[in-house]
């Protein structure tokens, strides 16, 4: 062997030791995993990823309220069945139903330490007057619905609303209230540091936020008014694909689709929850842009010449529904089950366009789902003579077009859950000349609007069911929009892990979710 | 007169940034009922928007937002993120080291790990072994980047935990020693730059094969051989030098398009990256943020290929 081979051999042998040594050095310390539990109580992990601070300005996206949430408080809390007291042990509405006086509780702090106070409250409203929050629950028709607040004393404050309605009092309640101590004289509310924008008065407080790894970790607030938490603290870490991080134990929640859910049924180490038919894909028209839809029996065939089933089947795998022919769908309390559905029926659809050919754009946004849709519709409605072209576009452009009105037809998903109101603003609306809201472009219905008036100004919740059931019936008869089909979304989870879980449905957001109540011991106010 | 057109082409750069996101349909404040992943809700009235649109400086006419983008970057100002309510230069610059390490060490890893199996197969062109490599490197060619990241995932985190299902850290680690973070952040890297060199691989593998095989049939490897001088010499010492000069180029050039490829990797693996940030700017019409990542990665290619200009002038003094 030359002198040279051997010098060659040795550096090898060398870099090899180095490396192995730099590898061993590495893996020696590398800090610990993070614990699963802390004092006997456990931390839950959920998928994280950056939604914004956890803070009443900083969310990103008004989905995605689960953060702050938890750090905030509002008066009323919503339980799977309603309002439940919460900031707000009483409350009082006036007959006229224009003044709300609320009661609150002894005792609260905020969690720097400051006494929470009535004076709190009614800062919260005046200050979301003036700096409107990304996720608006105060505003009705435009309207910011609180005229005025005032603080009686410590512990009560008094409301004045623009005018007496059924869903008002919830929106109130669900607002989260925010210390004066920090927010007053704030002149730029996105600006404000989450150290101190999230500040509240909630079962958990803010520990660590990072943008940049779209993580969150919020420990038990052990100074919290009310039921004790039953988790040392919640966090939401990065995972990048959900499935397998659950199945690997790294989170302890997850959505699942019915196909996924099959893998779990059965298996006694998973739970699945019980979830709710309430979002869902509907058929929009566009009575500007195609004044020929003006004529119901039109709209009519479009619901008889549908195949909706096939949808539920082929697309939601099962685990879904027909949507009701009243928009209300069948598990939630408000539904009309007298409002007549539409069945698939060819011939019914031909007879009522006696033979009228028609030829429609059809707006889907460019993910698979809505695609499927549009294809699907675009088969059988051949069969009757209409002609669909499908134009599928990015979100944003396609919301843009929605703004404009420069369509014939669209297809979108949103949710059917909390209060049936959206029958009023997507129905009972005067003419809308934007279609973003959920609304029918050009629609106008003389009953739907006076009967949608008068469900938002009725107290009685007798009276108003009353009203929402003809609503639903007239919606039924004159088919503003086809509501297609709804998906029922379950959430899985390990109960030996952690068995507290609550959802809870709501209009905003697509899916049920869960909720506040799922960290703290039963409640019952 | 490079610097000249360097130059140039910056300000062309900065005018197109501008221009571009905006002239994209769509607007970030105009959002449907089923945008719950945007930052503003449906329901926003007139005012609402045209608060915002004042707060983000969009209601003043285009010349003069240009005027004040351009001042602002004389200034090191960036903007604000209409999205995520953040300086877009902190975004970007606590983004740019995740990016930097795995795009740098997986460009690294592919160009040594292609360029030497591309250069065996070179030597045995004829070979078995050269059909087996280039069958194997042209398979693999056409596997995408996050299939081969799930692959990974699946495999190494959650069969044999070896590593993390995601992130760049391990979350909520209270500081501790520099070497102690290493070891995590390394730890973290391992999987997605695993996942970006293998779908780097074949391009080097091929380019450096086709470079080395042309190479290798000139005259002065054909003297080298007849030299007497062993394979290893020929190879490594005579023809790599010359066969290297595209695989240099292509290394700097594929440094801009490597933070476009590894948006997918970052995903995968939940990375802290710039890619993902890009992906989401994009899909919100986040003109600000869109408008600083995409002059940093202009700024980022430009000098690229400045210095590949430089390189390859240095290892062939015919271009000068």
């Amino acid at each position: 062997m030359s002198q040279q081979t051997k010098y060659k051999r040795t550096a090898w042998l060398l870099a090899s030791v180095v490396i192995v040594a730099v590898i061993a050095l590495l893996f020696f310390s590398l800090p610990k995993q993070a614990s699963s539990s802390s004092g006997g109580l456990p931390i839950i992990h959920l998928a994280g990823g950056n939604v914004g601070a956890p803070s009443p300005f900083g969310s990103i996206s008004p989905g995605s309220s689960t953060h702050s949430d938890l750090i905030f408080d509002g008066l009323l809390e919503n339980d799977e069945n309603g309002v439940v007291p919460w900031l707000a042990k009483s409350w009082e509405i006036s007959p006229d139903g224009l003044t709300y006086v609320f009661h609150l509780r002894n005792r609260v702090r905020w969690h720097d330490g400051q006494p929470f106070s009535a004076q709190d409250v009614a800062f919260t409203f005046n200050f979301f007057r003036t700096y409107p929050q990304p996720r608006n629950e105060l505003m009705v028709d435009a309207h910011y619905i609180v005229e005025n607040a005032e603080a009686l004393d410590d512990t009560t404050v008094r409301l004045t609303v623009d005018g007496a309605s059924s869903i008002y009092l919830a929106k109130i309640g669900s607002v989260n209230i925010i210390p004066r101590h920090i927010w007053e004289g704030v002149k730029d509310p996105l600006k404000v540091p989450p150290e101190k924008a999230s500040i509240g008065t909630g079962p958990f407080r803010f520990t660590a936020f990072s943008s940049q790894h779209g993580t969150y970790r919020l420990d038990a607030f052990p100074g919290f008014w009310g039921p004790k938490a039953v988790v040392a603290a919640v966090e939401w870490i990065p995972v990048g694909d959900q499935v397998l991080a659950f199945e690997s134990g790294t989170i302890d929640l997850i959505s699942v689709g019915p196909d996924l859910a099959a893998r779990y049924r059965g298996n006694p180490e998973f739970k699945i929850s019980e979830g709710h038919n309430h979002s869902g894909c509907r058929l929009v028209f566009n009575l500007r842009q195609r004044p020929e839809l003006k004529d119901k029996t039109i709209r009519q065939a479009f619901a008889y010449g549908t195949n909706r089933e096939e949808m539920v089947e082929k697309l939601a795998r099962g685990a879904g529904a027909v949507g009701s022919a009243g928009s209300i769908p069948a598990d939630h309390p408000f539904y009309n089950p007298k409002a007549a559905p539409y069945p698939f029926d060819l011939d019914k659809a031909r007879q009522l366009l006696a033979e009228r050919t028609f030829t429609f754009d059809i707006l889907a946004r460019n993910n698979m789902d809505e695609i499927k849709v549009a294809e699907l519709m675009k088969i059988t409605l051949a069969k009757i003579g209409i002609t669909l072209n499908v134009r599928s576009l990015d979100g944003k452009t396609r919301n843009q077009i929605l703004h404009t009105g420069k369509y014939d037809l669209a297809l979108y998903k949103s949710g059917f859950g909390g209060d049936p109101d959206y029958l009023r603003t997507s129905y009972g609306a005067p003419k809308t000349e934007k279609g973003l809201g959920g609304n029918t472009v050009g629609y106008y219905n003389d009953t739907l609007y006076h009967l949608g008036r008068q469900s938002l100004r009725e107290l009685d919740t007798a009276k108003r069911r009353v009203i929402l059931n003809q609503m639903q019936e007239v919606v039924a008869e004159e088919v503003p929009q086809l509501i297609l089909y709804t998906i029922i979304e379950n959430y899985v989870y390990r109960p030996a892990r952690f068995n507290g879980w609550r959802f809870r449905s709501d209009r905003l957001r697509n899916t049920s979710d869960m909720y506040k109540l799922s960290f703290l011991e039963d409640w019952k106010g | 007169m490079h610097i000249a057109e360097y130059a140039l082409t910056l300000c062309l750069i900065l005018l197109v940034n501008f221009g571009l996101p905006r002239m994209m349909p769509g607007d970030p404040f105009l959002n449907a009922e089923d945008d719950l992943d945007q930052p503003f809700a449906a329901n926003l009235t007139t005012e609402q928007v045209a608060y915002f649109r004042a707060y983000y400086g969009l209601d003043k006419p285009l010349s003069q937002q240009f005027i004040g983008y351009f001042c602002g970057l004389l200034h090191g100002d960036m903007g604000y993120s209409i999205q995520f309510k953040e300086s877009v230069r902190n975004m970007i610059f606590s983004r740019l080291p995740w990016t930097l390490f795995m795009v740098l060490a997986s460009l690294l890893l592919s160009c040594l790990l292609g360029s030497w199996l591309g250069c065996i197969s070179a030597l045995h062109r004829t070979g078995s072994l050269d059909k087996a490599l280039y069958t194997g490197m042209v398979l693999f060619s056409e596997l995408p980047s996050f299939v081969v990241g799930l692959v990974l995932l699946f495999v190494f985190s959650v069969q044999l935990r070896w590593f993390p299902m995601g992130g760049g850290l391990s979350p909520f680690v209270p500081p501790g020693n520099p070497l102690s973070w290493l070891a995590d952040a390394v730890h973290h890297a391992v999987l997605p730059v695993l996942a970006l060199t293998v779908s780097r691989l074949s391009g080097f593998y091929l380019l450096a094969r086709n470079s080395m095989m042309t190479v290798l049939s000139k005259d002065y490897v054909r003297t080298a051989w007849a030299k007497g001088l062993g394979a290893q010499r020929v190879l490594w010492g005579h023809a790599l030098r010359n066969a290297m000069l595209p695989i240099i180029t292509r290394v700097f050039l594929s440094l801009g398009g490597l933070f476009g490829g590894a948006v997918l990797v970052e995903n995968v693996f939940a990375y802290p990256g710039l890619g993902a940030l890009m992906g989401t700017a994009v899909g919100n019409r986040d003109y600000v943020l869109l408008q600083g990542v995409f002059l940093f990665m202009s700024f980022l290619v430009l000098s690229m290929n400045a210095l590949a200009d430089v390189l390859c002038r240095k290892l062939d003094p015919r271009l000068a």
